[in-house]
């Protein structure tokens, strides 16, 4: 059946998937930080009984609201399209996959969405108190809606506590905590949360700035700054240390998603780090070409931040590809080798049980489960197919890591001259302010690409493909729903911006 | 190290919030 499949059907599915998941992201971080800043604003509030602190809750509060709904509604659409378009995907692991979704869903979305309508009608209709709590719940609620989440997608980059069943041909879980507990399960909430911490600073500083440059709301925007600048600092130095965390566990479980980031051909030891190169695009496994047009590299910092030592080995794209027996590196091309056997004795086992023949179906298992970890490598063609999109994985994650050593240097500015009592006077830093949310959401979109593009072609790395994983549909009906959510999307985004705009341009309200 | 980032991480947003009270005040903008 699998042979049968539309090949361009998958690139669609991917597309649609890439879209959903870009467009939910514009609005997600902002809830995941937001929230937390919000907590503090009506913490402020309650504590000092303030009129000014009040309005400037509710503002923050209504904006946080306008976003919240476009989030949760492109949200919903992802979740429907594992079963439109990978439905092999959830028939596959669904067992694992569908449990933090599902914990996600009745537990952690219910608390944050119940509570989110006590917050947000709350006002004079519930005490003070339960008002607040009800504030701080939508901040723990959202956040733990993206533990579940990101356990998931950690599972999907590292596939443990989990087995493959072949009477059934499923993946089934073996170990709950050793799902939701993972290093890199635990290294991606941190570090998603963190940097979503961030970039709700830099969204209130950008709207800030604005009513700095304007002569209004000044007083609330000073207030906003300075609260946004602290928080934002501080998420800095931790987007810093989980992202170490996070390259780290890349180098341990998926060490050619870690050899693309860096456009790492030939392993070595020593590697260093690329600090600003250009990449080139036409270089292809195996052939002469240079892979960089030029780059600088900061001697032994790959192999510091891959192995957490120096003078050890950092298997490149080749190494992977063809096998490094120095170093004790399997290839591709003999994983593929082993992944056939698994696919025929497999095949063997299942016709051996339906005629009854114990014994053939004993000797098929044995060898099937001697070859079972490289049973994804089987449904790859040819050893190449096991490289990523470098230079996309290259260029994503070079944008993240520059925009995020850029952030923390516009906070300590926006603090400097608060501190010093003469932000209403820099109109360069305000203007500097205006444009930081669009280049925090673009350094939040390089972090998906990297994370997403960075582990083709598996939708489970080294378990299964996205050639295996995708539904059986024809290319034209993905197409289809692909332009439909594509205008859906833009519909809404458009929507969302304008009532934000009017929204910012109205301001504070009194009561 | 798992441990360390969850409790960094609690740190951060228990900091954050000690440090925003500590400047809004020195700035008298609380």
């Amino acid at each position: 059946m699998i042979e049968n499949m539309d090949p361009t059907m998958v690139n669609w599915a991917r597309a649609q998937f890439a879209l959903t998941a870009l467009y939910h992201w514009i609005f997600v971080p902002l809830t995941l930080g937001i929230t937390w800043i919000i907590a503090f604003y009506h913490t402020i509030y309650v504590r000092t009984g303030s009129e000014e602190w009040k309005r400037l809750t509710k503002f923050w509060m209504k904006l946080f609201g306008i976003n919240f709904a476009i989030g949760v509604a492109t949200g919903i659409i992802l979740e429907f399209e594992f079963g439109t378009n990978w439905s092999n995907y959830s028939w596959m692991v669904g067992d694992i996959f569908g449990a933090p979704l599902a914990i996600e869903g009745i537990v952690a979305f219910f608390l944050e969405a119940t509570f989110f309508a006590v917050m947000f009608f709350g006002w004079n209709r519930v005490s003070k108190k339960f008002h607040l709590f009800s504030t701080w719940m939508v901040a723990i609620g959202s956040n733990m809606s993206a533990v579940w989440i990101l356990v998931a997608n950690a599972w999907m980059q590292y596939p443990t506590g989990q087995s493959f069943n072949p009477d059934t041909a499923r993946f089934e879980m073996q170990n709950f905590a050793d799902v939701a507990l993972s290093p890199v399960a635990i290294s991606k909430f941190t570090h998603t949360t963190s940097s979503s911490m961030l970039l709700a600073s830099l969204f209130i500083i950008s709207i800030s700035s604005w009513y700095l440059l304007k002569g209004r709301h000044i007083r609330m925007a000073k207030r906003s700054i300075v609260v946004a600048s602290i928080f934002g600092l501080l998420a800095s130095a931790m987007v810093g240390l989980t992202g170490d965390e996070a390259a780290y566990e890349v180098a341990q479980h998926q060490p050619m998603k870690l050899a693309a980031f860096e456009g790492l051909y030939k392993g070595e030891k020593n590697a260093g780090l690329v600090a600003f190169g250009m990449i080139n695009s036409d270089k292809k496994v195996g052939d002469d070409q240079d892979p960089f047009h030029f780059e600088i590299r900061i001697p032994g910092l790959l192999t510091l931040l891959a192995n957490r030592s120096l003078g050890t080995f950092v298997p490149g794209i080749n190494d992977l590809i063809y096998g490094n027996r120095d170093e004790g590196i399997m290839g591709a091309d003999e994983k593929i080798e082993k992944g056939k056997i698994a696919i025929a004795r497999l095949a063997e086992y299942k016709e051996a049980k339906k005629t009854g023949d114990a014994q053939g179906a004993a000797a098929a298992l044995a060898v099937f489960n001697e070859h079972k970890p490289y049973l994804g490598y089987g449904f790859l063609d040819k050893p190449e197919d096991a490289v990523p999109p470098v230079a996309m994985s290259f260029n994503a994650f070079h944008i993240m890591v520059v925009l995020g050593t850029l952030f923390p240097l516009v906070f300590i500015a926006f603090l400097y001259f608060s501190w010093k009592g003469t932000i209403q006077e820099q109109k360069w830093l305000q203007v500097l302010g205006l444009p930081m949310i669009l280049l925090a959401l673009a350094a939040h979109m390089a972090g998906w690409i990297v994370a997403e593009v960075g582990r083709q072609p598996w939708t489970i790395q080294d378990l299964l493909p996205v050639s295996v994983a995708r539904s059986n549909l024809t290319t034209g009906t993905v197409q289809t729903t692909f332009f439909m959510f594509a205008a859906l999307f833009t519909i809404l985004l458009i929507a969302e911006l304008s009532i934000m705009a009017k929204q910012i341009s109205i301001g504070p309200e009194e009561e | 190290m798992s441990t360390v980032l969850l409790i960094c991480w609690v740190a951060l947003i228990v900091v954050s919030y000690r440090g925003a009270i500590y400047a809004l005040d020195k700035l008298n903008l609380l």
